[in-house]
């Protein structure tokens, strides 16, 4: 804790924390000081000289900005020396900008000319004001009118008017910049990328990319933060300037990864023309990505669906309305269970609708259909964490919250492109590095979060379980674990050593490529919390300016590196028993970190769109949750647990299940091995495709329902740090389209009315009927029926969202779990690595790894409808070392074909030393790409998670 | 550009090498591969940004910064005319002129055959014979629009 000491401002006495700012404190104290470089975010700098003040004792003026507090300190922000000197600093500033409305003596009245008056002046119209997008939301403007500088006592040389419009997202004007250097600063303190700096000296200086090549050359990520820090019309979104200001903005969630940023739609009527970042929400704290800030063009796309469709028996489509398509779902899906049982029909739920919605599709499922037959994409990339982490801790989720990592030591980030996956969960690691944790990066190919790491391994594909293993046999050997967590917590310490004996590093080093000290310099480094000075990387001195003490513990972050894999379910458990061994749980700062991939894969998990689980991960075969479910839903509940994702394709395939409901899913891109997907979708008796675009997969169908985006609807999504965020609806739904939650409860209500004709008996349970008028009544019911969501309701979701367990309307929500401790004794698990199912031979000589990146989100159905992110990024590119490429006769930007047994896609290759030789990479955003054709059909065994993340391919010149 | 013909005395990976574990390097890396190479290219600056652990940004900034640091590419021969003040009050620019006019290009430019590039900069530090020029880092005092003339004859005729 700070020392509290006492200073005076302006004869004010304050009591403020050591290490404050002069500034800090005076802001504190409600006394304004100009600042035209300061922004809280940022660390100190002193550029733009007008926060300067008296303090008593001190030879001339301070920058109250730079200047710390200090016991007994006397200042004055307002004396005659401080009002003349500002002034002069101002007029100064203003003497390179087009400043003659600024000083204008119209402006001086209070004043500002409207639009096509006549100019006293007769000033060039390109040095008005009144012509800036910025006109009256301008911070010099602000600053000039409250000194009121009134006349241009210097001259200095204008910046030509060189407009900057080489990428979709925003304009930079160099003439408009007072370079305050907010920009500069922002993006690489805050983002951690540095594509801007100021070059040259004097008049010249100016804001440029490394060689001023354009932004899209640069390595600009577009995450617009520049622009939302500008204080001047330097650089602009371009929205504005095409469709206008907004009038009125809603809050409401990002509907991209799982980070779960909060973010304001702006609207003009009720067309959206912009989005902020909402800067008090502990989430993203006033930053986006490039998806979040600029890709909302699909909301209001002319592809939406806007109205229900109906297959002719011909093939072609045909619209109809809502009654015709709600009947014969109703009347299929019940015709399908009536024959073949409810066994034979399945759900396929989404990660991308609300909780609500989530919790009304597996009721569908249950209580009317009558089957547990539901699950959904999560499965994919979350099923081992889950199934790892639940058997074991109770909850297969984050054990800690994203903000937690900036207090970290060490983080250990393994199988995750953090930067690219989930761009704001990357800025709290870079944060944390800033501020002295040491960061650890595991992964195949290269990444942008290497730039920030001490360590950086590259094990083999595949082999993350091994190099676990080595870490913690050097653990062991060294005596670096923690003996009293595992002597209070852990059982099955004897077989686990036992485990780890054909893991010496020696091996292990074998296994994955690494070399055999960095896996030793891991192990001490994660161990030690950060503490280990052996292997500090001295000349790495911009990646930590202002190291603090940190406290030893370590955090794990991991992403689908590690769960797409036959072997997952090994990997996941090394990674619990690498926190386990270490002591690294219930701790702020520690933890194991899984990201969702998708906006709500934590809530549709937790609202039990799961084939073994019911809502909050209650077991389907606890009599006493079943018998409260019975009691208030007034129906059986089917005991048989369903089929996972991959199972229920196999169902189809064997003729067991017959009819499919898929909500807001495309498995026809996102799911492996494409043709056999294809086969089953085409081979059921009845598919109806509920999405907001005609998907590859709701071509297939034979009824298609237009449901809503999230800009349409209420609801809350719950971010991969479990904190359940309040969705609000900002527009009408476009077009004759519903929410899906209405959808739902329609098919439910005249399922039940169905089946009850003919039984007039009225049912008593409370929440029998299907008459949800809207999605709050559908949170009433959660919060009853789901202990880790009971003190949850939207009354209590106004402000920053509430993180579970939350169980009673008085609990604060739970941002660490296990802070007092663990459930109960946890078995470590003997390690097990099992090497990769595919394996590269002669015929398919490379190892093709598919992912994400920074510009697209997962099916190409949201992220291609945004034209500025389609100008960017078109295409899907091969990634491909050189060295391979030269040896096949390609160059940079040549059209190739991949081919695997399994099929073969086009792609452009883009030759780069981020993937090691003889490995290429790959995304599965496109349509034109379906990179998931090539993929196999190997699963882990348990958990069910498919082997997205490798196959041997060849790679072939397109026109050879 | 000729300068690479018999290739640069140190690879970059040398000169990185050669500053392995020492704070505040990035200036005296700087310094090195403009010694080695003439310039600092987009490439180069990638690189030693990788190992700083910053971005390529800031090193372009710190290169632009520095008149002694180049990011073009430059002649055999770079020409540094001085324009500190003693050098202005016995007529610099009439060199300059001079020299502009032997070599047909502008100060900040480089002629076609890639023979001289030509560079105002502050003080070099021989006011005492001023007007001054360096060439390659040679000075030259007491320039006169003859003697500039016969001193670049002999750097066309290849003495460096």
């Amino acid at each position: 804790m700070a020392e509290r000491i006492r200073i005076t401002i302006d004869g004010q006495t304050i009591e403020v924390e050591e290490g404050m700012t002069i500034l800090e404190a005076a802001r504190m104290a409600g006394i304004y000081i100009l600042t035209l470089c300061y922004d809280p975010r940022l660390e100190p700098y002193g550029g733009c000289r007008l926060c300067l003040v008296e303090v008593e004792g001190h030879r001339g003026l301070e920058t109250s900005c730079t200047t710390p507090v200090v016991d007994g300190m006397v200042v004055r922000t307002n004396t005659p020396q401080v009002q003349d000197t500002r002034r002069e600093v101002l007029e100064l500033i203003i003497s390179d900008h087009p400043y003659e409305c600024l000083i204008c003596p119209k402006a001086a009245e209070g004043n500002r000319c409207p639009p096509f008056s006549v100019c006293l002046k007769d000033t060039k119209v390109t040095d008005r004001c009144l012509v800036c997008s910025k006109n009256t939301r301008c911070e010099l403007q602000q600053l000039v009118d409250y000194i009121g500088v009134r006349q241009e006592r210097f001259v200095g040389a204008l910046r030509p008017i060189k407009l900057e419009r080489s990428n979709p997202f925003f304009e930079y004007e160099p003439s408009r910049c007072v370079l305050c250097t907010r920009c500069v600063r922002v993006c690489e303190e805050v983002r951690g990328v540095g594509a801007l700096d100021v070059a040259y000296r004097g008049f010249q200086r100016a804001i440029v990319t490394a060689y001023e090549v354009t932004m899209p050359e640069s390595n600009c990520e577009f995450c617009g933060q520049c622009v939302l820090i500008c204080p001047t019309a330097a650089l602009t979104k371009r929205s504005y300037k095409l469709l206008g200001w907004p009038d009125h903005s809603v809050r409401t969630v990002c509907p991209y990864c799982g980070c779960g940023c909060e973010i304001e739609l702006e609207l003009k009527g009720d067309r959206i023309v912009g989005v902020t970042p909402v800067e008090k929400s502990p989430v993203n704290e006033g930053c986006l990505c490039v998806k979040g800030h600029f890709g909302y063009d699909f909301i209001q796309s002319p592809e939406r669906l806007t109205k229900p469709l109906l297959r002719r028996p011909t093939g072609s489509m045909m619209p109809i309305e809502w009654d015709q398509a709600l009947d014969t779902v109703v009347e299929n899906l019940a015709r399908v269970v009536a024959e073949h049982g409810p066994d034979a029909v399945a759900v396929i739920s989404s990660a991308k609708i609300t909780n609500e919605e989530n919790y009304l599709a597996q009721k569908f499922a249950r209580a009317c259909l009558g089957t547990n037959n539901i699950d959904q994409c999560a499965q994919l990339c979350h099923a081992p964490t889950l199934l790892a982490l639940s058997s074991a801790l109770g909850y297969g989720t984050m054990t800690n919250s994203l903000a937690d990592l900036q207090e970290a030591g060490c983080i250990l980030v393994i199988g995750s492109n953090t930067t690219e996956t989930h761009p704001i969960a990357a800025l709290k690691i870079k944060a944390a590095v800033r501020h002295g944790s040491r960061l650890i990066v595991v992964n195949p190919r290269r990444t942008k979060l290497d730039r920030f790491a001490e360590l950086v391994l590259h094990p083999r594909p595949g082999t993350d379980a091994a190099l676990l293993a080595g870490m913690m046999r050097v653990i062991m050997e060294e005596d670096l674990y923690d003996g009293a967590f595992l002597s209070r917590w852990c059982l099955g310490l004897h077989d686990f050593v036992l485990s780890l004996q054909e893991f010496d590093v020696h091996r292990v080093s074998k296994i994955t490529g690494v070399p055999v000290a960095d896996i030793v310099a891991a192990a001490r480094l994660y161990a030690s919390g950060g503490q280990d000075e052996r292997h500090h990387l001295p000349e790495a001195e911009f990646i930590h300016p202002h190291p603090t003490p940190r406290k030893p513990v370590s955090a794990i972050v991991y992403g689908t590196g590690i769960t797409h894999h036959h072997g997952a379910l090994n990997a996941v458990q090394a990674i619990l028993d690498l926190a386990l061994l270490t002591g690294n749980l219930g701790k702020r700062g520690a933890g194991i970190n899984p990201l969702a991939g998708q906006n709500n894969v934590q809530g549709a998990c937790d609202m039990g769109a799961l084939p073994h689980f019911l809502p909050g991960y209650q077991r389907l075969d606890d009599e006493e949750v079943r018998t409260r479910f019975q009691r208030l839903w007034g129906v059986e509940l089917p005991t048989k647990p369903g089929r996972t994702l991959p199972e229920i394709f196999e169902g189809i395939r064997q003729g067991s299940i017959k009819a499919l409901y898929i909500i807001g899913a495309n498995p026809m891109l996102s799911e492996p091995d494409l043709a056999f997907v294809e086969e089953c979708l085409r081979a059921l008796d009845f598919l109806v495709v509920q999405d907001i675009t005609l998907t590859e997969t709701a071509r297939l169908a034979h009824v298609v329902l237009p449901g809503t985006s999230f800009a349409e609807k209420d609801g809350t999504f719950t971010n991969t740090e479990r904190r359940v965020q309040r969705v609000r609806q900002a527009i009408a739904p476009v077009g004759d389209s519903k929410p899906d939650w209405w959808i739902i409860t329609e098919l439910g209500r005249r399922f039940m009315a169905r089946q009850k004709t003919g039984e007039a008996e009225e049912t008593s349970s409370p929440f029998g009927p299907w008459n949800y008028s809207h999605p709050a009544a559908v949170m009433v019911e959660i919060a009853s029926l789901t202990p880790i969501y009971e003190g949850i309701g939207y009354e209590r979701l106004e402000g920053e969202g509430i993180q579970w367990p939350c169980t009673s309307s008085f609990h604060p929500g739970t941002p660490i779990l296990y802070r007092d401790g663990l459930p109960h004794k946890v078995r470590l698990w003997p390690v097990e690595y099992a090497p990769l199912e595919v394996q590269t031979s002669a015929e398919y000589p490379f190892l093709l790894i598919t992912g994400r990146e920074l510009l697209h989100y997962h099916t190409d159905k949201m992220t291609c409808r945004s034209l500025g992110i389609m100008e960017i990024r078109p295409e899907s590119l091969l990634e491909i070392h050189p060295e391979d490429a030269a040896a096949l006769g390609i160059g940079e930007r040549e059209l190739v074909r991949v081919i695997s047994p399994q099929g073969e896609v086009e792609a452009t290759a883009l030759l780069s030393e981020h993937s090691p030789r003889g490995t290429v990479f790959m995304t599965f955003h496109f349509e034109r790409s379906p990179v998931n054709r090539l993929i196999g059909h190997a699963f882990d065994a348990l958990s069910k998670s498919p082997e997205l993340k490798a196959c041997a391919v060849r790679v072939e010149a397109y026109y050879s | 550009m000729a300068r690479q013909v018999d290739g640069p005395t140190l690879t970059l990976a040398e000169i990185i090498s050669r500053y392995q574990g020492q704070k505040g390097a990035l200036i005296p890396i700087l310094l090195d591969v403009e010694e080695a190479y003439g310039y600092i290219s987009a490439d180069m600056a990638e690189q030693i940004a990788w190992t700083m652990r910053t971005s390529p940004a800031h090193v372009y900034a710190v290169a632009s910064f520095y008149t002694r640091l180049r990011t073009q590419p430059r002649g055999t021969n770079l020409i540094r005319l001085c324009s500190g003040i003693a050098c202005e009050v016995e007529d610099v620019t009439q060199i300059q002129r001079v020299i502009e006019e032997e070599l047909g290009i502008s100060v900040g430019e480089t002629t076609p055959d890639d023979l001289f590039t030509l560079e105002m900069v502050p003080c070099i530090g021989v006011c005492g014979q001023s007007p001054a020029m360096e060439i390659n880092d040679v000075p030259y005092g007491n320039l006169t629009p003859d003697k500039v003339r016969q001193i670049l004859a002999r750097y066309r005729q290849g003495e460096t």
